[in-house]
């Protein structure tokens, strides 16, 4: 057993090196932007200088942003779909996984299957359109919460989760004469908390990045959320003419970008926190 | 994942003994979790499996006058028409380049790095890298999309100055037709390859360690442990990895909205993007709507006949 041989050894320093690259390259652009979202505008447009470390910081761009009502209300509108839809995604996804998880159900394997199917094959956008357009929800925030409250895959991994817990947890509470009602809140609910968490961070991600079905059903400004708002302050050319605003500058442009990252990195510890602590290996294993 | 892995079972032991009755008991007694399962199952045959019936403008000329249901019938007609737009074979082939260039070269990405990241031996190392590797994944494409077309700009863009300072010309890669698809694979890969690497970790976490003690007295070295113990045990979850993606291969759609322009539209219009432009767009609804068909008809092939494969080949199927 020769862990400390000359090759792996060389091939550790090596692997390490290469995860310093990999790193690297992950979070470069990340200091480009913030650098670029910290230089009064005339320093951030230069060309033939590198934007890694400011050469100067002002404040300034993101004044800019909380003075801007579009950009305020852009914020506004995807925090209020963020916490619905996670909230109300985790709920009908937990008990919908929970349920399928119990193989004793009948009818289990038929709907297990119906949602799997729902991965490989759908309407597509269109029809989506036209379902969301009969409903009356065009322009309005519930269309971008409720035809994207649930995803297969997410049931797929709580079903994974409540598969691998060990049976006799619901067993012995069964046996003492508790209903299925009283197992699942009293006995599964509190001990499933790691992938009630995980999977709400999931949705809550997802509903925050939520792009085009916003372009496809908002059309009022005001409605419209971050990520919309923010792609349209990213591709104008700097004196926009569109109900948008007056001279956005580059280094506006990157701040409102850095401000749509930030609440993703603060949630982002609590995320790892759970997923490497071995939720998805659960899920993997069973 | 054996909880995505159907075994043969019997699939009659529900039903068993005594027929209806049996059955109606089991009913009554699960009604807690039929009345948990409902809003999950309305759900999805609301918004997935009800919108189907819209997939029949397909087989129409939709009329907005007329509205569905007076629409006239055609048949295959739009099924025919689209194969002779110019516009949608491009799109159709783009869409197969690229997903076959995002394939060939991100598949085995995240694999390789998951291999190198068990290799680590600090754990604060391995941790810090981890974190960083799995970031992208989280941002949107606007702003993957947004930050990348920033630094690949002629004018300061970050990765032309860092060529400049080498003695490179700046090359405006976002307008190149050449480099224009590098742009969209490599970009795909630094976003999405990290968090591919989360399954085959805990898939590696959960390897037995017997099977490496086995090996060291065998007198393998570590290399060859990773060749004939890790790889083979991973198998398993590289196939169904492999078979659910190609549920989405022909999807390709936000990422080349935000990054393409009119330029390069012509070497990265994909199905979806071409859907878009004809459907909410232009508003003819049964050419979107026969293409989105057909893409997903393609889908479903491509995931049903490979699941038939591994069945063939390994014993089980993932579907």
């Amino acid at each position: 057993m020769n862990h400390t041989s000359l090759t792996y050894r060389i091939f550790n320093v090596i692997n390490a090196m290469f995860f310093i690259v990999v790193a690297i390259s992950m979070t470069f652009p990340m200091i480009n932007i913030l650098c670029l979202s910290l230089e009064p505008n005339q320093i951030a447009i230069e060309t033939g200088v590198i934007h890694l470390i400011p050469r100067a910081i002002t404040l300034k761009a993101y004044a800019e942003i909380f003075k801007n009502g579009l950009i305020t209300s852009a914020f506004m509108n995807s925090v209020f779909i963020t916490v619905l839809g996670a909230v109300g995604g985790v709920v009908f996804t937990g008990m919908l996984a929970y349920g399928l998880s119990n193989e004793k159900v009948p009818g289990n394997k038929i709907i297990s299957y119906l949602v799997l199917f729902t991965m490989m094959f759908n309407g597509g956008i269109i029809p989506s359109y036209m379902l969301v357009r009969n409903l009356g929800l065009i322009n309005s925030l519930w269309s971008l919460i409720v035809p994207t409250l649930m995803t297969a895959y997410n049931v797929i991994l709580m079903k994974a989760f409540f598969k691998n817990l060990p049976p006799s947890l619901a067993e012995s509470a069964m046996v003492d004469g508790a209903s299925e009602a009283t197992t699942f809140f009293k006995i599964i609910l509190p001990i499933s908390m790691p992938i009630v968490a995980t999977i709400t961070l999931f949705y809550a991600v997802a509903k925050w990045n939520e792009f085009f079905t916003a372009v496809m059903y908002i059309t009022s400004a005001n409605k419209k959320p971050l990520q919309v708002i923010l792609r349209e302050i990213l591709i104008s050319a700097g004196n926009s003419d569109s109900a948008t605003n007056l001279d956005i500058g580059m280094n506006v442009k990157m701040a409102t970008a850095v401000a749509a990252i930030v609440p993703i990195l603060c949630v982002y510890p609590f995320l790892q926190k759970y997923f490497t602590k071995g939720i998805l290996l659960g899920a993997v294993k069973g | 994942m054996d909880a995505m892995i159907n075994k043969p079972t019997d699939k009659f032991q529900v039903y068993n003994s005594k027929g209806i009755r049996s059955l109606i008991k089991n009913f009554q007694r699960y009604k807690f979790i039929y009345m948990l399962m409902m809003p999950g199952i309305l759900y999805f045959l609301v918004f997935n499996y009800y919108p189907l019936y819209f997939l029949q403008v397909a087989f129409k000329q939709y009329n907005v006058f007329s509205g569905l249901d007076n629409s006239p019938w055609v048949g295959f007609q739009n099924f025919v028409d689209l194969f002779k737009t110019k516009y949608f074979v491009n799109a159709l082939w783009n869409t197969i380049v690229l997903s076959f260039m995002n394939n060939v070269f991100g598949f085995p990405v995240p694999i390789i790095l998951a291999l190198l990241l068990n290799e680590i031996r600090n754990q604060h190392f391995k941790k810090t890298a981890q974190t960083l590797i799995y970031l992208p994944h989280f941002l949107s494409w606007v702003i993957v999309g947004g930050i990348w077309l920033n630094m690949l700009s002629p004018q300061g863009g970050l990765i032309n100055e860092l060529l400049k300072l080498i003695g490179l010309q700046p090359i405006y890669f976002a307008a190149d037709k050449g480099s224009f698809r590098w742009v969209l694979v490599f970009t795909h890969i630094w976003k999405e390859s990290g968090w591919g690497t989360v399954l085959y970790l805990a898939a590696i976490a959960g390897i037995d360690i017997d099977l490496y003690e086995a090996a060291v007295i065998d007198g393998a070295n570590r290399f060859k442990q990773v060749i004939y113990i890790t790889l083979p045990s991973l198998i398993p979850t590289i196939i169904v990895v492999f078979v659910l993606s190609l549920a989405k291969i022909l999807n390709l759609f936000e990422q080349v909205f935000v990054m393409y322009n009119p330029i390069v539209a012509e070497v990265s219009e994909t199905i979806d993007t071409y859907v878009y432009q004809i459907g909410i767009a232009k508003g003819e609804m049964s050419f979107a709507i026969a293409v989105g068909l057909f893409k997903n008809i393609i889908s479903l092939a491509l995931v049903l006949s490979t699941n038939k494969i591994v069945k063939k080949i390994q014993g089980y199927s993932i579907v």
